[in-house]
């Protein structure tokens, strides 16, 4: 399947969902939506497991038969189902019963059957509790099918998730569909999606292009980025992980293999089950990755607490979009709080460097960490810079890199990739002032990817922060401590870097005389004028 | 008894004593209709404040000049890019930039409003959009979708929801002590929504309290008002604070008159119902009051749900009072500015209809204006 292809499944998937929701909140029916995405996607995993599993004895039906073959191999193998499950658990870590199976629930959805609700739920809850043996409670815990907003009443409702289900069917059917280009479309809709809501204070999508940025060069090598990838990062966290999509980012750069455990944290539970899902549909397994349901601020996961320092969680590449500017109520036991102690608190009004600070706590030596955060923290005054002056003698700010203005849905503040290290090798700060390299957008900038020769502005800052120039013209600069010191430990990157081409110099001699010269000639040309005016007899002007 | 009315020549003396009562309160909250000088009090307190030792300003304020610091750039060329302009020289949006307002305003503009807005930073612009379902044949199919529409014009209401939203977002950053506000020590309030409908005013009103409470203890807080479901909600949220309710109200003789009314309840119109009544007893009536009484009995009947405020006096009274009584009362010339005296007859029948108004509804009317008398005596 070309890419064009998987592009054109999201946008299918997107119709189907904009049509269908008629007046329905769209982050209400996004969580129906990815909820079938993702039961589609368990069920294909699990019937080609099954077919493999079985070899010859799965069955093959005829093309006009509606049911499932797993369904008639459990109706004619009785005795074998518990076998069969177990060995399934092993192979493929879950189970999903016959009846529960996509192409069942589309078929009842085909026949517009009654009892699609019902079996539904039954799927869902047997999911969630049953199927897998590492837990998964709760996985659907905001999916209420049986909510007053698909319906006024069972049959109401029952009728619409059909018509949903059924074009959803439809839809896909369309498509070669393998496991990865689902996972594509379901994180394509997770964007869309996002563009239509926003309303949330600070919270946004991350554009994929910066997904990019940031896991590009948390994968680098710590020490020396110009050495090139790591070849196996242990573990990798997103403390403000949302969906997923910049976790599987990281994975993306390093293979399926290269990495250890994935680790996230979302404070929201609606995209804390998203997020869930997401890594299931992209074949990460349940036992490769641990998404924690709780508040980064508060640090309520049991294992970012441990107090044995022998025993600390330290990760070697963290990334982070956490909400810009985030309202918080920080108390006097927080200012004692391990993070925060040698530091001081981010102030109520803006929670950037509290985030900053949990994820750089737990930090390795050797790793690196990349966060978004808006301009602000660069130069605002109080707490917040005081928390930057001491991260700058530390010497644990590697970069920071200017980003241009409306890159998120529905904001235009503009934003700023820090790149934190606990030891490092450069005593200086690299800045990179990529604010003036995008492509401008009706409603979004985007920044540039190389395809059809346009510029790659992506690259153009991913290899700018593996060389480390001392210089590049109104672009990158590496600035030693001493400069940020005299400039008071304010960041503001146009201070280092400043985009604006200078100003011409005015010679005001030389414009004079050509003005003067100008005076001259306009003279000359209306004597001439008149002079032909007076021959003709006619009023000189 | 503590005296109840004071008296002030001139704004600025008012303004001074509101300062005052800041001292011991929280919060003062002020009554006035329309055309008192509400707008040039919240003025004059706010220059009150640079008259101190270091002649800065310490009040953020909402009135009428807040909302000219926005204004529309229409595109009346090309009709397409539609933007609201923000006048960057005001102290007001010191922390604009810097704090991402935003992602603040956002949240607060979603529980009033269903359009969104994105923040030029670098050309000091607003524009709004807003999502439309729109209806498409597609493959012999009827499809919906949502749409964008972007730089569109806001309604005047609209536009007023936003600034307020604006206005909210830095009260908040102030009451949190976000360094670019730290000049704040008073907010004053002047009627935040100029059309505000009932649900708006309850909910703007509640919110607004909720906000203030918490700045207790570090901003000090004025509120004025001509909206009395607005003003009542406030005064109910913030009640358990020390805080002082006044009524402000200017005399014949262009001077102020503020009046506590902190010991009863304020019910504004009970209060005019009062006033009419003393009125009637002394046989001072004007004009004008005429057009007070024809508000309360527009407000009583749309409380009742008649369809006609000519109900009230009703079943009454008969058909040709109340005839004569709609025709008489559906004058909006009479200004309350140049009081006019009412002929006899007029008077005769003003008296009627309220007595017959009094009778058939039962208020609890308050002595406000029998301390008035005692004082003015």
């Amino acid at each position: 399947m070309t890419a064009l292809e998987q592009q054109q499944l999201g946008k299918t998937l997107w119709a189907i969902a904009d049509d269908l929701r008629g007046s329905m909140n769209a982050d209400d029916f996004r969580d129906y939506m990815l909820s079938f995405l993702f039961l589609r996607y368990l069920s294909d995993n699990y019937e080609q497991a099954a077919k493999k599993e079985l070899g010859g004895d799965y069955p093959v039906l005829d093309v006009t038969d509606k049911r499932t073959p797993l369904a008639i191999w459990y109706e004619e193998n009785a005795a074998d189902v518990l076998e069969f499950e177990k060995q399934m658990r092993r192979k493929v870590h879950y189970v999903v019963e016959p009846q529960h199976l996509w192409t069942s629930i589309s078929e009842l959805a085909r026949k517009q059957d009654e009892e699609l609700l019902t079996v539904l739920q039954q799927g869902f809850k047997y999911i969630e509790n049953e199927s897998f043996e590492s837990t998964f409670q709760g996985l659907f815990s905001e999916i209420n099918l049986d909510s007053e907003k698909l319906g006024k009443n069972y049959t109401e409702r029952n009728k619409r998730l059909c018509t949903i289900i059924q074009k959803i069917a439809e839809g896909i059917a369309k498509f070669s569909t393998n496991t990865d280009v689902l996972g594509d479309a379901y994180e394509y809709l997770i964007g869309q999606f996002a563009a239509g809501s926003g309303k949330k204070a600070g919270e946004f999508y991350t554009p994929q292009q910066l997904s990019t940025i940031l896991s590009e060069i948390v994968t680098l090598d710590s020490q020396d980025p110009s050495l090139g990838k790591r070849k196996k990062i242990d573990k990798v966290l997103d403390f403000a992980c949302g969906s997923g999509s910049l976790l599987l980012n990281v994975r993306r750069q390093l293979g399926a293999f290269g990495i250890g455990k994935i680790y996230g944290q979302e404070y929201n539970i609606t995209t804390y089950n998203l997020a869930r899902m997401n890594m299931l549909l992209h074949g990460v397994k349940d036992t490769e990755f641990a998404i924690h349901h709780g508040d980064s601020l508060a640090n309520d996961w049991d294992i970012l607490n441990e107090m044995n320092p022998a025993k600390k969680m330290e990760f070697d590449a963290i990334v982070a979009n956490p909400p810009f500017s985030y309202r918080w109520e920080p108390n006097e036991v927080m200012a004692e709080d391990f993070r925060f102690k040698s530091y001081g608190l981010a102030p109520k009004s803006a929670a950037d460097f509290a985030f900053l600070l949990h994820g750089f706590h737990f930090l390795s030596s050797n790793g690196t960490m990349a966060i978004i955060l808006p301009h602000g923290v660069l130069f605002r005054g109080g707490a917040e810079e005081r928390i930057r002056t001491k991260l700058l003698k530390d010497n644990n700010i590697d970069a920071v890199i200017g980003l241009p203005p409306n890159l998120f849905f529905s904001t235009g503040i503009p934003v700023c990739i820090l790149v934190l290290k606990k030891c490092k090798k450069f005593d200086d700060v690299l800045f990179i002032n990529a604010s003036g390299h995008f492509e401008k957008g009706k409603r979004q900038n985007r920044l540039r990817d190389g395809k059809n020769g346009e510029p790659n502005d992506i690259q153009l800052i991913i290899d700018t922060y593996k060389g480390r120039p001392d210089k590049i013209e109104r672009y990158a600069r590496a600035v030693s401590m001493e400069e940020i010191a005299q400039n008071g430990y304010n960041l503001n990157i146009s201070r280092y870097v400043n985009t604006s081409i200078d100003e011409e110099i005015v010679d005001l001699a030389e414009v004079n005389r050509q003005l003067v010269d100008i005076d001259k000639k306009i003279t000359e040309a209306r004597n001439r004028h008149n002079s032909f005016l007076r021959e003709l007899g006619l009023g000189e002007i | 008894m503590a005296k109840k009315v004071y008296d002030y020549k001139e704004l600025p003396k008012l303004a001074v004593r509101l300062r005052d009562d800041l001292k011991e309160s929280d919060f003062v909250l002020l009554y006035a209709h329309n055309g008192t000088g509400k707008t040039r009090l919240s003025y004059d307190f706010k220059e009150r404040g640079k008259k101190g030792r270091n002649k800065i300003p310490d009040t953020l304020y909402f009135n009428a000049y807040t909302e000219d610091l926005f204004s529309w750039d229409n595109d009346i060329i090309n009709d397409t890019n539609r933007v609201l302009k923000i006048n960057s020289a005001s102290r007001f949006f010191s922390g604009f930039q810097q704090l991402e307002l935003d992602n603040r305003i956002r949240p607060l503009l979603s529980r009033y409003a269903d359009f969104d807005f994105v923040i030029n930073y670098e050309d000091w612009q607003i524009s709004f959009s807003r999502n439309v379902r729109v209806k498409k044949l597609e493959d012999g199919e009827m499809r919906e979708s949502t749409e964008v529409k972007s730089n569109i014009k806001v309604s005047r209401g609209e536009e007023n929801m936003f600034i307020w939203c604006v206005f909210l977002a830095i009260c908040q950053l102030a009451i949190d002590g976000a360094e670019a506000y730290n000049w704040v020590k008073y907010f004053y309030i002047d009627d935040p929504i100029s059309s505000l409908d009932d649900n708006n005013a309850i909910a703007v009103a509640s919110d607004l309290s909720q906000l203030l409470l918490q700045a207790e203890g570090k901003i000090k807080v004025v509120i004025s008002s001509h909206h009395i479901l607005f003003f009542n909600v406030v005064c109910n949220e913030i009640k358990k604070k020390p805080h002082e309710k006044y009524f402000l109200y200017k005399k014949p003789d262009q001077s102020y008159s503020l009046r506590k009314t902190t010991d009863t309840p304020y019910f504004h119109h009970v209060a005019l119902l009062s006033e009419l009544k003393q009125a009637t007893a002394s046989g001072n009536i004007k004009t004008y009051h005429f057009n007070t009484l024809r508000s309360i009995l527009e407000k009583t009947s749309s409380f009742f749900g008649f369809n006609d405020f000519g109900k009230c006096i009703y079943e009454v009274e008969d058909q040709v009072l109340f005839e004569r009584a709609l025709n008489l009362l559906s004058h909006g010339k009479y200004s309350i500015y140049e009081p006019v005296d009412m002929s006899e007859d007029n008077k005769e029948l003003f008296k009627r209809i309220l007595s017959a108004f009094l009778e058939k509804h039962q208020f609890e009317l308050p002595e406000l204006l029998q301390d008035n008398t005692v004082q003015k005596a």
